[in-house]
C-alpha cells in the first residue's frame, strides 16, 4: 500500500526534479555569456593597438634623436607584458586558438623592443663618438685622412638610407683603415646597430599587432553576436521548460485535486455506507487475539458496554454461556483459516441479559494470507427470536387447546347420545311414575330409576360442561356473595385440621354466571385444596376480588382463546398443601387424568369447561411441598349486554290442549315414541317426523291443525335451523319449541330474534315439557 | 583585474610626464634623466607589506626574511658580494637594491620576473635563500593571529600566495627615493646641485653613459651587453650560466650577456658592483664602465666629478639611512 503510494509521490516528483534541473542548466546556459568580460577584452585589444602606434612612434622619435629616454618603451613593455598575459586569461576559449598568433607576435614585438634599446643606445653612443675618432685617427696618421673623411662620409650617407651595399663598401674602406682601433670599432659598431634598429622597428611593424588583433576583436565580436544570440535561444528555452513546468505542475495538481475529489466521493460514499452499516448492524473489529479494538454505536447501544469499557478487552466478555465450547472452537477455526464465519449467536449485555445476534465473522488478510483482523458484523435478532419462542409456545398450547377440543367434542359427543338415552329412560320412568300409585312397592324402584338416571343425568351435564357445551342459566351474580353462600357446605366438605380462611371483598363488581356452576367451581377448588393438604393440618385461602388484566397476564392463563385485557373478578383458592411440579400443572386440567385413587379426573377439566364457558380462566400456581394457588378469573358484567336468561324452573299445574296436534321432529325413534307420549298425555295429537325434511313436507299438509312443533337441533338431511326456517315461511306464526342436549344458549343464539317460541333441554323430565309447551302456547 | 588600474596608471604616468616635461623649463624637459615621483599605494598595504619583509617565517627554518638581503637602512642591499641565504649557504649574484625596483622594466639581472610580485618566488624558494614554499609560508602565517586580522581587513581574510605578495610588492611600491637633490635641480632649483656636481653631470652625458643609464631611474630600463667594447669575460677563468644573463630567458643568441641596466639612484650606497660583484669600489666600477661599454679610459679627475654627480642621485626615504 505504501509502495504505491510512494511511486505516486515519485514519478511527478522525479519529472519535476528532471524539469528543474534543466531549467537550472538551461539557465546556466543563458548566462554563461559573460558580456562584461567581453568587453573588457575589447578594451584590453584597443588598449594593446593604441599601444603600437605609441611604440612605433617612440621607436623612431628616439631613432630621431627626439626622444634622449627609454622610459615610455619600458612602460610600453611592460605593458605588452601584462597584455599577453591579459589576453591568456580574459579572451573565451574558443577565441583564444586565434589569438595565438596575437600573443606570438606581441613577445616578439617586446624583445624588438628590448633590442632597439639596446642597440640604439650604443649607436647614438658610436655615432656621438665617430667625430673624435675620426679627427683622432686623422691626427694620429694624416695619410689617410682622406680615406677617413671618405670614410666618415659614407657611414653618414649610409646613415640616411641603410643601404646593404654601402654597409659593404664601408667595411671593405675599414679594412683597409686597419690602423685606428676606435674608428674600426665605432664604425662597426654604427654599421651593426643600425642594421639591428631597423631590423627592429621593420620586425615591431611587421608584426602587424593591429590586423591581428582587430582580427581577434571581430573574431570576439562574432563570438558575442553568437553568444547572446545563444542566450537568447537559451532564454526562449527557459521561458519554455519554465511554461512546461508549470504546465506540468498544473497538470499534476488538476488530477491530484480529482483524485482527491474523486477521494472525497468515495470516502463520503464509504461514510454513508459505514454509517447505514453502523445503524443497521453491529460492529466490532476485532485484532488477532480476538480483543476489540473498535465497536460501532450499535454495538455500545445493544450490549450496554461504553466504548472504552469494551476497547481492548476480548470478544469473551459477551459470553453468556449458551453456546458449546466447540462451537466457539469451530468458530475460530474458519476464521483463523481465512474463511468468513457466519452463524446466530447468543451474547451477554453488560446487566447480564441476553441478546441475540445474526452473525458474520470476516477476517481481513495481510500480504501473506494470514489475518491480521478481524471484522464482524451482526444483527440484533432477538425479537424475532423471542416470537419463534413465543410462536413455539403458543403453538403448543393451541395444539393442547385443539387436543382438549378434540377430547371435548367426544365427550360431548358420547354425552348427547348419552343424553338422548336417558332421556328415554327418564321420560319413560317418570311416566311410570305418574301411573303408579304411591303405595304400589314398584314406586320406590322407580324413584331410585329416577335417581339415578337424574345422576347420569348430572355426569352426563358435567361431561357436557367440561365439553363447554353444557347448558347456563346465567344472571348477574357478586363472587363475594356466592362464596359467603357456601361457607357452611365448604365447612363440612373439608377435614377437620385444615381451616378455610375468607379474604371477600365487599362490592365486588357483577359478573354474568351460572350460580349452579359457580357452586361446583368453589366446590371443586376446595375439595382439591383439602386433598391437596393430605391431612395435615392446613390452611386454606379463599380470596375474592378484582383487577384490571392486561395482555401480558392474560398470556399465561388458561383460556379458550385470547382474552381481551380489563377488568376482571377473581376468585383464588390457596393451599399449603403438598403443591405439584410444573409438569403436573400442564396435565391437570386434561380430561380423565387424576391423581386420587378414587376420582374420575374430570374435576377440573368440568370446570375449566365451565370457566371457560364463562369466558373466564384460570391461573394455577404451584410449589412442590409449598402449595397451590389456583385463580379462577371471570369477566367483569358488561351492563350492555343482553343476557339471555331463563327464569327458574317453577312447577307448574298441569296443562292440558283441548284440542291441537303436535309435530315431534326427531331423529332418535325413542326420543319421538316418549315426546309423542308425554305430548299425547297433554292433549295433543301427534304427528311425527324423522328429520327435518319430513317435517317440512309434512308440516303443509296438515298446518291448520298443528299447533305445536318440537323440533330436535341436529338431524340429518336437514337439521333443526333448515327447518325452522323453512317452516317459519310457510307460517310466520308457527309455534315452535326446540330441543336439544347442548347448551340452551348456544343453541337459541342461532335463533335469536327469529321466533323461537321455547327451549327444552334434554332429557326432560315430562314436568320440564308441560312448562315449556304450556308458556309457547299461551 | 589589475588590468584597468595599471592600465590607467600607465597612461597617467605617460600623460603626467608629458605634461610635466612639456611644461617644466625647456633646457629640463629634455634631460634624459627624469625626476623620480612616488607610486600611488595603499598605506595600509604597505603596513601589512613592511610587516611581510621583515617576516622571518617566510624562510624553512624562520632565520630570513626579505630584510635579511635588502637591508633598507643600508640603502636596500646586504653590501656582500652574494648574499647568504638559509644554513649560511651562499647566494649566487649580487643583490640589488630594493629601492625604486619598481621602477625597472623587470627583475632579476637577467628580467625573468616581469612584475615584484613575480620576483618574491625566487628567493622564497631558492634553497640558497629561503628555501621555503607558500603552503608552509601561509600555515605559519595564518596560525598568527596578527596576520589573521590584518588580512581579515585588507585581504578579505584571503591569506594566499597572490594576496602576500601583493602586500610585500605593495610594500616595495613606496619604496621610492624621491626629491634627491638632483631631483630637485631638474626641477629647476640651480643651486640644487654644485659645480662639480654639474660638471659631472656634464661627463656623464659626454661620455655617453646616459645611453643606457637613463631615465626616471638612472637606468633599470633597458637590457645591455656586459661588454660591448670589449669582452667583459675574456678575464674569467669560469663562465657560469648566470653570467649569460638575458640569453636565459630569451633564448637569443643576440641576448647573450645582456643584463638588466641597473640604476644608479642609490649606487653610491650599494657596493659591490656588477652582477659578479667583482668591484667593489665606485671609482673601479665607473673606470670598468667606460672600458667596457665605452671603449674609454676616464681620468681620475673625471671619474671623482662623475662620481660627485652621482652622489646627487640618492633621494629621501624614512626607512633609508646611510650614515655617510
Amino acid at each position: 500500500m505504501t509502495g504505491g503510494a510512494a511511486k505516486d509521490l515519485v514519478r511527478p516528483l522525479i519529472t519535476v526534479l528532471c524539469l528543474s534541473a534543466l531549467l537550472a542548466f538551461v539557465y546556466q546556459q543563458s548566462q554563461a555569456i559573460d558580456v562584461e568580460r567581453i568587453k573588457n577584452a575589447q578594451r584590453l585589444l584597443v588598449m594593446i593597438e593604441s599601444q603600437q602606434h605609441l611604440i612605433e612612434r617612440d621607436m623612431l622619435r628616439i631613432r630621431n634623436g627626439d626622444l634622449v629616454h627609454f622610459d615610455s618603451l619600458k612602460y610600453a613593455h611592460r605593458e605588452m607584458l601584462k597584455a599577453n598575459d591579459a589576453l591568456l586569461h580574459i579572451l573565451p576559449v574558443s577565441v583564444l586558438d586565434g589569438s595565438l598568433e596575437l600573443r606570438k607576435s606581441i613577445k616578439a614585438q617586446n624583445l624588438a623592443i628590448e633590442h632597439f634599446m639596446a642597440d640604439q643606445s650604443i649607436l647614438t653612443n658610436s655615432l656621438r663618438f665617430l667625430p673624435k675618432a675620426i679627427a683622432m685617427a686623422v691626427q694620429k696618421a694624416p695619410a689617410f685622412t682622406s680615406q677617413l673623411y671618405a670614410l666618415h662620409r659614407d657611414v653618414l650617407h649610409y646613415l640616411r638610407g641603410a643601404n646593404p651595399t654601402e654597409a659593404v663598401k664601408i667595411q671593405q674602406q675599414l679594412s683597409t683603415l686597419s690602423g685606428s682601433k676606435h674608428v674600426q670599432r665605432h664604425v662597426g659598431h654604427i654599421l651593426l646597430r643600425t642594421q639591428n634598429v631597423e631590423k627592429a622597428i621593420v620586425g615591431f611593424h611587421n608584426a602587424d599587432v593591429v590586423q591581428k588583433s582587430q582580427q581577434i576583436s571581430t573574431a570576439l565580436e562574432v563570438y558575442l553576436a553568437a553568444g547572446v544570440a545563444s542566450m537568447h535561444r537559451h532564454q526562449i528555452w527557459l521561458i519554455v521548460l519554465a511554461l512546461v513546468l508549470i504546465i506540468y505542475i498544473g497538470w499534476v495538481v488538476w488530477r491530484q485535486t480529482r483524485v482527491a475529489h474523486d477521494l472525497r466521493n468515495a470516502l463520503g460514499l464509504v461514510d454513508a455506507q459505514q454509517s447505514a452499516l453502523d445503524d443497521y448492524a453491529i460492529v466490532t473489529i476485532a485484532d488477532q487475539k480476538g480483543d476489540i479494538t473498535y465497536a460501532n454505536d450499535k454495538f455500545c447501544e445493544i450490549s450496554g458496554y461504553s466504548r472504552e469499557e469494551v476497547i481492548g478487552e476480548n470478544h469473551r466478555i459477551l459470553n453468556s454461556d449458551f453456546h458449546e465450547k466447540s462451537f466457539f472452537k469451530e468458530l475460530w477455526r474458519t476464521i483463523i483459516g481465512g474463511q468468513t464465519w457466519h452463524g446466530v449467536i447468543r451474547n451477554r449485555c453488560k446487566d447480564g441479559s441476553y441478546y441475540w445476534v445474526n452473525t458474520s465473522i470476516v477476517p481481513f488478510l495481510d500480504e501473506d494470507g494470514k489475518p491480521y483482523q478481524y471484522v464482524s458484523i451482526r444483527t440484533d435478532i432477538t425479537r424475532a427470536i423471542e416470537h419463534e419462542e413465543e410462536e413455539r409456545q403458543h403453538q403448543k398450547k393451541l395444539e393442547h387447546a385443539q387436543r382438549l377440543e378434540s377430547l371435548g367434542v367426544l365427550a360431548g359427543g358420547i354425552a348427547h347420545d348419552f343424553n338422548n338415552l336417558l332421556t328415554s329412560i327418564m321420560g319413560n320412568a317418570g311416566l311410570i311414575d305418574r301411573t303408579i300409585k304411591a303405595s304400589d312397592p314398584a314406586k320406590d324402584k322407580v324413584q331410585r330409576i329416577i335417581d339415578a338416571s337424574e345422576k347420569a343425568a348430572s355426569l352426563c351435564k358435567q361431561m357436557l360442561a367440561y365439553s363447554g357445551k353444557g347448558h347456563f342459566i346465567v344472571q348477574s351474580c357478586d363472587m363475594s356473595l356466592l362464596a359467603e353462600e357456601m361457607m357452611e357446605l365448604l365447612q363440612i366438605s373439608i377435614d377437620k385440621n385444615v381451616i378455610i380462611k375468607y379474604e371477600l371483598t365487599e362490592n365486588l363488581p357483577m359478573i354474568d354466571a351460572d350460580v349452579a356452576q359457580m357452586h361446583q367451581v368453589i366446590m371443586n377448588l376446595i375439595t382439591n385444596a383439602n386433598e391437596a393438604i393430605e391431612g395435615n393440618s392446613g390452611v386454606i385461602t379463599l380470596s375474592t376480588g378484582w383487577l384490571h388484566a392486561d395482555q401480558a397476564y392474560l398470556r399465561g392463563v388458561n383460556s379458550e382463546k385470547n382474552l381481551p385485557a380489563g377488568d376482571y373478578v377473581y376468585l383464588e383458592v390457596s393451599d399449603n398443601g403438598c403443591g405439584m411440579e410444573k409438569k403436573m400443572i400442564d396435565k391437570i386440567f386434561d380430561p380423565f387424568f387424576t391423581t386420587k385413587f378414587t376420582g374420575r379426573g374430570l374435576g377440573l377439566s368440568a370446570m375449566l369447561g365451565i370457566v371457560r364457558g364463562h369466558q373466564g380462566a384460570i391461573k394455577v400456581y404451584s410449589e412442590l411441598r409449598r402449595g397451590t394457588t389456583f385463580k379462577v378469573l371471570l369477566p367483569v358484567s358488561d351492563p350492555t349486554d343482553s343476557v339471555v336468561s331463563t327464569q327458574e324452573i317453577v312447577r307448574a299445574k298441569s296443562w292440558h290442549i283441548e284440542n291441537g296436534t303436535a309435530l315431534v321432529v326427531d331423529d332418535e325413534e325413542m326420543i319421538r315414541e316418549m315426546a309423542s307420549v308425554m305430548l299425547s298425555e297433554m292433549g295433543f295429537d301427534i304427528l311425527t317426523a324423522a328429520n327435518g325434511l319430513e317435517a317440512v313436507k309434512l308440516y303443509p299438509q296438515h298446518m291448520e291443525k298443528i299447533k305445536l312443533v318440537l323440533l330436535d337441533m341436529s338431524m340429518p338431511k336437514m337439521d333443526g335451523e333448515e327447518a325452522f326456517r323453512e317452516l317459519r315461511r310457510m307460517n310466520p306464526d308457527v309455534c315452535v319449541v326446540l330441543s336439544s342436549g347442548y347448551n340452551e344458549q348456544e343453541a337459541t343464539e342461532r335463533f335469536k330474534g327469529k321466533g323461537l317460541s321455547g327451549f327444552v333441554q334434554k332429557p326432560y323430565l315430562p314436568d320440564a315439557l308441560e312448562k315449556v309447551v304450556s308458556k309457547a302456547l299461551s | 583585474m589589475l588590468l584597468r588600474p595599471l592600465l590607467l596608471l600607465f597612461i597617467g604616468t605617460l600623460t603626467f610626464g608629458y605634461a610635466w616635461a612639456e611644461s617644466s623649463p625647456d633646457k629640463l624637459s629634455q634631460e634624459p634623466v627624469r625626476p623620480l615621483k612616488a607610486l600611488v599605494v595603499n598605506a595600509e598595504k604597505v603596513a601589512l607589506g613592511d610587516m611581510l619583509f621583515h617576516e622571518t617565517r617566510l624562510s624553512v627554518d624562520n632565520s630570513i626574511s626579505c630584510a635579511h638581503c635588502h637591508v633598507l637602512a643600508e640603502g636596500g642591499a646586504d653590501g656582500l658580494p652574494v648574499s647568504v641565504g638559509v644554513n649560511g649557504v651562499k647566494g649566487g649574484m649580487n643583490s640589488p637594491t630594493v629601492f625604486n625596483a619598481a621602477l625597472n622594466i623587470a627583475q632579476f639581472w637577467d628580467g625573468r620576473a616581469k612584475t615584484l610580485e613575480d620576483q618574491i618566488d625566487g628567493p622564497l624558494h631558492a634553497t640558497a635563500e629561503m628555501a621555503s614554499n607558500w603552503p608552509d609560508v601561509i600555515k605559519k602565517l595564518t596560525a598568527d593571529q596578527v596576520y589573521n586580522s590584518a588580512f581579515q581587513k585588507l585581504y578579505n581574510g584571503e591569506i594566499s600566495e597572490q594576496t602576500i605578495k601583493h602586500a610585500i610588492a605593495e610594500f616595495e611600491r613606496s619604496l621610492i627615493t624621491v626629491d634627491s637633490r638632483f631631483d630637485q635641480y631638474l626641477r629647476g632649483d640651480e643651486s640644487a646641485i654644485n659645480d662639480e656636481e654639474k660638471k659631472g653631470y656634464a661627463l656623464f652625458k659626454e661620455f655617453g653613459c646616459v645611453a643606457c643609464h637613463q631615465g626616471e631611474n638612472v637606468g633599470g630600463n633597458l637590457f645591455q651587453t656586459l661588454g660591448i667594447m670589449d669582452d667583459y669575460f675574456a678575464t674569467y677563468k669560469e663562465i657560469k650560466k648566470h653570467d649569460y644573463g638575458r640569453f636565459n630567458v630569451t633564448g637569443d643568441i643576440m641576448d647573450k650577456h645582456k643584463f638588466k641596466v641597473p640604476s644608479l639612484r642609490l649606487v653610491t650606497l650599494t657596493a659591490p658592483y656588477f652582477h659578479d660583484a667583482k668591484i667593489t669600489k665606485l671609482e673601479d666600477a665607473v673606470r670598468t664602465m667606460g672600458k667596457y661599454q665605452l671603449g674609454m679610459i676616464i681620468s681620475d679627475a673625471d671619474i671623482a666629478s662623475i662620481i660627485a654627480f652621482l652622489e646627487t642621485l640618492p633621494g629621501k626615504h624614512p626607512r633609508l639611512e646611510k650614515e655617510q
